[in-house]
This record gives structure tokens, C-alpha cells and sequence, in this order.
């Protein structure tokens, strides 16, 4: 009997022993996911050994660089019991700013790359004012948001693809400049789950966002400022898809305003399957980059695999890992 | 015969007893009042009638068969229906919808097609409230009606699944004196057709007033019910306090300047609250549940805003929007609802007792780990947390150990006044001294404590003075020598006793 108490009685024993304590399955939940990525590995490795050389894991880190940086933002507002769908609306957004800078405006590359960053958070800066200070629910918010950034990006582009300029084969370097092997873009994207891990244990606000998505309530009745953190969270994001956006110019080197749609999706599900749940107060940059790699690994052994399986069940194989992701972890959630 | 026979009913959590030995009986064609102190038992007995709990010893009885209440079907199969404050109702739907919610009546079409028959539901529940004599209508929607309409609905639908035992938890505590007035009007003529109704509530007047019979249950055990012409108000409040209460208390502090000082205070839930909080002094507000105690402790922290009237800090006005303005104050509210409002009950133990204060370890901006983990360690031995570890998630720890970790989150932030509302709900009795204690030390550091209880008795152990809340307005304070239970209970129930 866990029924709640109201009447002065404990919950009941059961529930209460310590988690080591717990049998099965549930034990192995903190390694499912890694478990899964090293199955992948070792079934793509088998069929064809040039999955397992140093080019193929370059390619691999190169290959998710994009999606990975938008899971690292995407796991704030995550952690703190949100999420955003206008990451790739801001991606775009972002990146035309940038090159719009760079080649009608030729700004230097430093200023136009601040400038797109400034207006991505400045986005995440309305996501943020939506959810935490107007009230609205994030699904409703950041869906509102991503058509009327999408929207923005038509009008600033006038729905043409924007060219880099004349400074355009110096920052594609981002992409395709390489640093002992691993891309300028790859780099990026570890060096920023790397902040990411920074921040959410070594700073005061990581561990906010922790209890932001924990227990709001608790948390505004402990004297913290909710809506700020909360509104952080959004403003991280909105910040982290402007990084991305950039690297997505630089890789196409073109601003098409077409180029982000859908990315949320692909940073929300790398989340998802690296373990962090929707609901909050859950999550580490060590599942982020798990979930990236898993997706990263599953796209790029297809690849391999492609005159075996045909590549048209790349989505259906994804869609099966999120699903699968998803039901260990209702399953463990449903043993507490 | 009896409807319904409760012998000797014991129920323990966790190795405390709850219920020792209750009996209780209910014939038909009766109203049957439950009194008692919070805490004594009222809820546990009645979630053993509604399934909720399983009982761990005695035996239930209906029309004289025993028979197992395992389940909430179990209790409903068994013409058992009980009415809680929380009502189960969806206010989307209509009132028929809501009366036979999952027994809709259907249609067939095309053969094979089983459509929900919706003139007939309408039909079905009007019929229905004819039949019982409710005046509502039953294509409106739910979210329409007020608490009375909503309760109505409650108990007609609960008799629509045949319901001959009638189980109301407080249903007035909501309710205008209109309302409650109607309300019985209707529990009488169900009185007459012969049902069963167990009456729980703490307006005396009110019990005196529609019960045939009552019952006091006190710490778990019951006093053998009294018709209603047997007793005095009087009685029935010495029953629910029981006789002499030996009382571990502090020596009464020595009275500091006043601190917190409320004049005329009016916000949602109080009125024209004026008081003085000194320093070093513990002072406990005593009311019913919505009496305006929380309201008030939450008013002076932050988390809700206040009306009018003034509040001097110091003897400094303020007048603060949000809890982080009230605690940069030093004014430290400390919620009683602790899965709702306390903790995050997926995070560890070590996190929920260092958020809100993690800037103490940090150096240029960065936390330090280490500290934070040995900060954690000494707070779960200070406040004597037991668990596994200040890594264990907090959820798989007790009430009062979860208690324990709110409590200490607001006393290891540098304060000057801190308001516990309700403490030690849910916590059992060895843990609720550790609670007192923990509270006591504040108040010995210098700072003013406020302490907002449902429980009387838990107030005159807590606090140096008492104060009694009732319908939102502060009707008795005075220091704890100078006060009798007896004469605090009259105040809280608002009885001449």
C-alpha cells in the first residue's frame, strides 16, 4: 500500500528502503543507454570494420556536430521542466542574421557571428519572458514562437538563400577546418558539453535548474527567483541553436531559410535518448552527448550498411530507439 | 441490526499505531457524527471504509456479514460511498455526464455501432435528482457550480452506484451557513430512507445540531458513542482532549523586543490580524484547516500578497512581492505541503537541503564541490535525516524525515524570523520531537518563530504563546500559562465550552 498520507502516517516501508536495493531490471537503467550504444557499435563494427577506423569517428563527431549543439541547449530548459520547439527557427533566424552581416553589410566575421548570437538569445529572451513571466505552457509558447521566427526569417531573407560574401570561405572553415583530426564544428560541440557539464554542477544555477525542474513550487517558496532562472533556461537555448545556426551556414555555405526546420525535433530526441526525461529536474551532459552519439552512430552505420538495409528505414530504426528509450524509462519511473 | 459494524480495527504505519481497537457501528436510518483531534485517527478509518488503506487487524461488518474491503471497487461494490473534501468530479462534464461517469448509456446504430446514448444520460440524471430531491440541473456543466453544487453532485453519484453507507469528510468546512443548513435538509430525508451517513466534522454546534449519534476517536482509540441528547459541548471537548496531557515544554522565553509586528493585517484567508513577534519567543497559531494560520504564515513570507494593514520589520515598514524579497529580509517561510511545496522529490537528499543556499560554497562563481558534499553530510547528521545517504533520492525517505530536510533548509539561512507552517504534518510522533527541538533551537538563537498548526496540542507544546485562528480572524492569544485547552479548543471549534 503506497497510497499518499495525509493523516500523519508514514509512507509505507516499502517505498522506503534505500535505491540499491532495487532488483532487476531497474538496476541496470543508469547504463541502458550506454549498453545500447556499445550494441549499435558492435553490430555496425562486425558488418563493416571501417565503422571502427579513426576517419569513420571523426565523421561520426563531425556528423551530429549541429544536432549535438542544439541538445546541449536544449537540455536547460529540459532540466528545468520546459522545452524548447523554436530551436530551429532560431537556428535559422541566427544564421541568415550572421551572413546577412558578413556579406551585404561586411562586417568582420567576429562581429556578425555576435550579433547572430545576440539574436538568438534575444529570442530566447521572448521564449523565456513567454513561459516564465507571461505563464504560458512551453509547448504553446515555443510552438508559437518557432512559426513566427520562421516567419521572421522569410521576411529577412525574403525567402531567398543568402550568401556568405566575400569573407564566406574563411568561416567555412568552421565547419571544414580540422584540428588533429576532429573538425572545427566537432570541437565546438565537445567543448560546449563540456560547459555544458561545467555549468550544470560546478555553478549555482546549474543546480537551480535542477530544482527548477524538481519542484517549482519549492523552489519560489525557497526564495529563489523562478522566473529569472526559468528564463535563463530559454535564453541558454535560444543562445546554443544561434551557435548551431552558424555552423549550419558555414556547412551549407548558404543561409537558406528553410535550413533549421525540424532540428528541435532532432535535439529533443537526442535528449530523450540519452535518458532525460520530459518533466524536469533530470539530466547530464553525459546523456546529452550519449543521446548524440547513439543517434550519430545510428545515421552513420545505416550509411554503411546501405546496400544491406535499405536507407529508408533510417527514421523507422530512430523512431524505434526513442520509443524504446522512452518505455525504459517509464517503465523505471512506474517501480518507484 | 446494524448497517455497518467496525470491531477492533488496528492499523499501524511503519510500526506506529494509528487506530487501537476501534469499534464503531452505524445503523440505517442514521446520522452518525466522527469527532476527534487531527491526528486522531478520522482519516485513516474512513480510507480503511473507502479502500484506500487495508486494515491490519478486526473485522467489518455489513447488515452483520463480514466482509473484506481490499479496494476502492471493494467498498463501492459494497454500498459504501464516501464524500471527501476533494472532489472527484470532472468539471468539463455535465452533471449527468459526472453522475454516470463509466456507466453511460448507449445506443446501437447501423447494427453494430454502440453510440453513448446522450438524451438518455440527460434523462437518466435528471430522473435521478428528481428522485432524490437536489435542486440541480443536470446538463450543466460542473465547473458552473459552487462547492455545494459540486458536493451534491458527489453524493448523488455516489448514491447512483447505490451507495446505502454515506461517508462525508468535513463536507461543511467549505460551505456558507446557508448552504450548510441545505446541505443537511438533504442528509435528513436521506436519513429517512433508511441510509447510513458517518458525519465527520469540527463544528460542534453543527454535529449537536444533525447527529444522532456521536463518536470521539482520540490518539487512535475511540470513546463509546454518546446520543446526542447525553452529552455537553463541554464533554465532547474534554473526550477529544482527553484527560490531563503531560507536556514536555521549554521554560517560557524571556520576552525579546517584538520583532514582526502586525497591525490590522487583511489578505486571503485573514482579517484584520494584528500581533507582535519577539524575538526569541516561539509563537503558535492554532485553527482549523483554512482557519487563516497558513494564509498568514504564507502572507508574511513572500508567497502571497497581503491586502491591507501593515507589517513592521524591526519597526521598519515592509511590504515584500516575492518569497526572495521577504527571505533577503531574513524572513524564512518553511511550507507545510512538503510534496507539493517542500521538496523535489526526485533529486537527492543532499540537494534538496543545499539549493537554496549553494552561494555559501561557491568561490569566483564556481561551487566547490567538496564543500557542498560535506555541507550535505553535516546538515543530514544535524538534523538527524536518516537515509542511506545525502546522495539518496529524498522520495524513498519518511514523511517526517523529509520533514526534517524542509525544516532544516529554512534553519540553516541566516534569519531573523522563520514561519513553520504545519511542521510536522504527516510525521510521526519520534520525529516530531526532533522537529520541536529543531525548532526551539532557532528560538533560542535570538530569532522570532512562528509555528501555524492544525493540532492544538502540538501548539501548546510548541509555543510560548498561543494564539487561536478562526474563519480567518485571530480570536484567543495569550501566553501558554495562561491558557487552558479546554478554553483553546472552545476557540478553535468555536463552542462555549
Amino acid at each position: 500500500m503506497t497510497a499518499p498520507n495525509e493523516d500523519g502516517t508514514p509512507v509505507a516501508a516499502e517505498s522506503a528502503r534505500p535505491a540499491g536495493a532495487r532488483h532487476g531490471l531497474a538496476r541496470l537503467r543508469p547504463y541502458t543507454g550506454i549498453l545500447a550504444l556499445a550494441l549499435l557499435c558492435a553490430i555496425f563494427g562486425v558488418s563493416r570494420p571501417r565503422f571502427f577506423s579513426p576517419e569513420n569517428f571523426f565523421n561520426i563527431l563531425n556528423a551530429v556536430a549541429i544536432f549535438g549543439i542544439l541538445a546541449v541547449g536544449q537540455s536547460f530548459p529540459l532540466i528545468g521542466g520546459g522545452f524548447d520547439l523554436s530551436q530551429g527557427a532560431i537556428a535559422s533566424f541566427s544564421g541568415a542574421v550572421t551572413a546577412s552581416l558578413m556579406s551585404a553589410s561586411g562586417l568582420p566575421i567576429p562581429v556578425a557571428v555576435a550579433l547572430g548570437l545576440v539574436s538568438g538569445a534575444a529570442m530566447g529572451l521572448a521564449n523565456g519572458f513567454l513561459v516564465a513571466r507571461v505563464g504560458m505552457n512551453p509547448f504553446v509558447a515555443t510552438l508559437g514562437t518557432q512559426i513566427t521566427f520562421f516567419g521572421a526569417t522569410n521576411v529577412f531573407t525574403n525567402n531567398q538563400p543568402l550568401s556568405l560574401g566575400p569573407q564566406g570561405d574563411v568561416f567555412r572553415q568552421l565547419s571544414f577546418g580540422q584540428l588533429a583530426g576532429f573538425s572545427y564544428a566537432s570541437l565546438l560541440f565537445l567543448a560546449l558539453a563540456a560547459l555544458l557539464w561545467f555549468t550544470l554542477n560546478l555553478l549555482p544555477f546549474g543546480q537551480h535548474v535542477y530544482t527548477l525542474g524538481g519542484n517549482e513550487e519549492a523552489c519560489r517558496l525557497a526564495g529563489l527567483d523562478t522566473v529569472r532562472l526559468k528564463g535563463m533556461t530559454y535564453v541558454l537555448s535560444g543562445l546554443l541553436a544561434a551557435a548551431a545556426g552558424q555552423v549550419v551556414i558555414a556547412r551549407a555555405g548558404q543561409a537558406s531559410p528553410v535550413a533549421g526546420q525540424g532540428y528541435e525535433l532532432e535535439s529533443l530526441a537526442s535528449c530523450i535518448i540519452g535518458g532525460i526525461a520530459l518533466g524536469g529536474g533530470i539530466g547530464s551532459a553525459s546523456q546529452v552527448l550519449l543521446g548524440v552519439l547513439t543517434l550519430g552512430v545510428i545515421d552513420n552505420g545505416l550509411q554503411m550498411v546501405g546496400d544491406v538495409v535499405s536507407p529508408n528505414w533510417r527514421l523507422v530504426i530512430r523512431g524505434a530507439i526513442i520509443l524504446l528509450a522512452a518505455a525504459v524509462d517509464a517503465r523505471a519511473r512506474l517501480r518507484r | 441490526m446494524s448497517l455497518l459494524q467496525l470491531q477492533q480495527i488496528e492499523k499501524s504505519f511503519a510500526g506506529a499505531p494509528v487506530l487501537r481497537r476501534v469499534s464503531f457501528d452505524l445503523r440505517p436510518g442514521e446520522i452518525h457524527a466522527l469527532v476527534g483531534a487531527n491526528g486522531a485517527g478520522k482519516s485513516t478509518l474512513i480510507k480503511i471504509l473507502a479502500g484506500a488503506y487495508v486494515r491490519d487487524a478486526g473485522e467489518i461488518r455489513i447488515e452483520g456479514a463480514p466482509v473484506s474491503i481490499r479496494t476502492p471497487q471493494d467498498a463501492l461494490r459494497l454500498g459504501i460511498g464516501v464524500i471527501y473534501q476533494e472532489f472527484a468530479l470532472v468539471p468539463e462534464f455535465t452533471v449527468a455526464e459526472n453522475l454516470l461517469l463509466g456507466q453511460e448509456p448507449t445506443r446501437r446504430a447501423l447494427g453494430f455501432l454502440r453510440l453513448l446514448d446522450r438524451r438518455a444520460l440527460v434523462e437518466e440524471g435528471r430522473r435521478h435528482l428528481d428522485a432524490l430531491g437536489f435542486p440541480l440541473d443536470a446538463g450543466q456543466y460542473v465547473r458552473e457550480l459552487n462547492t455545494a453544487g459540486a458536493q451534491l453532485v458527489e453524493i448523488a453519484k455516489a448514491l447512483h452506484r447505490r451507495a446505502r453507507i454515506l461517508v462525508l469528510d468535513e463536507p461543511t468546512a467549505a460551505l456558507s451557513r446557508r448552504e450548510t443548513e441545505r446541505l443537511f435538509a438533504h442528509m435528513g430525508e436521506l436519513r429517512e430512507r433508511g441510509l447510513g451517513l458517518i458525519y465527520i466534522s469540527h463544528h460542534l454546534e453543527e454535529v449537536f445540531s444533525i447527529a444522532d449519534r456521536i463518536t470521539v476517536l482520540r490518539d487512535g482509540a475511540n470513546v463509546a458513542p454518546w446520543a446526542r441528547g447525553e452529552v455537553t459541548e463541554a464533554e465532547l471537548v474534554r473526550a477529544m482532549v482527553g484527560g490531563e496531557v503531560r507536556l514536555e515544554t521549554r521554560p517560557p522565553a524571556e520576552a525579546g523586543a517584538p520583532l514582526l509586528e502586525l497591525e490590522d493585517l487583511t489578505g486571503v484567508g485573514f482579517h484584520d490580524v494584528s500581533l507582535a513577534l519577539r524575538r526569541g519567543e516561539i509563537l503558535a497559531l492554532a485553527g482549523a484547516a483554512g482557519a487563516g494560520q497558513t494564509e498568514l504564515c504564507w502572507a508574511l513570507g513572500g508567497a502571497r500578497p497581503f491586502r491591507q494593514g501593515t507589517v513592521l520589520l524591526g519597526g521598519r515598514r515592509v511590504r515584500w512581492r516575492t518569497v526572495r524579497e521577504a527571505v533577503q529580509a531574513g524572513v524564512l517561510l518553511a511550507p507545510g505541503d512538503r510534496k507539493n511545496l517542500g521538496i523535489a522529490a526526485g533529486l537527492s537528499v543532499g540537494v534538496n537541503l543545499t539549493f537554496a543556499d549553494l552561494e555559501r560554497w561557491q568561490r569566483a562563481g564556481v561551487l566547490q564541490l567538496s564543500a557542498v558534499r560535506r555541507a550535505a553530510a553535516e546538515r543530514v547528521r544535524k538534523y538527524g535525516v536518516r537515509c542511506a545517504s545525502p546522495a539518496q533520492e529524498i522520495r524513498l525517505l519518511s514523511g517526517g524525515n523529509q520533514q526534517k530536510v524542509v525544516v532544516g533548509r529554512a534553519a540553516e539561512r541566516t534569519g531573523q524570523v522563520y514561519l513553520f507552517d504545519e511542521p510536522t504534518r504527516g510525521v510521526d510522533v519520534g520525529a516530531r520531537e526532533e522537529l520541536y527541538t529543531l525548532i526551539r533551537q532557532l528560538a533560542a538563537r535570538g530569532a522570532a518563530v512562528m509555528v501555524a498548526t492544525p493540532d492544538l496540542l502540538e501548539a501548546m507544546r510548541i509555543g510560548d504563546r498561543i494564539g487561536v485562528m478562526r474563519q480567518g480572524r485571530l480570536v484567543t492569544l495569550a501566553a501558554r500559562d495562561a491558557v487552558t485547552e479546554g478554553a483553546l479548543m472552545g476557540a478553535l471549534l468555536g463552542a462555549a465550552a
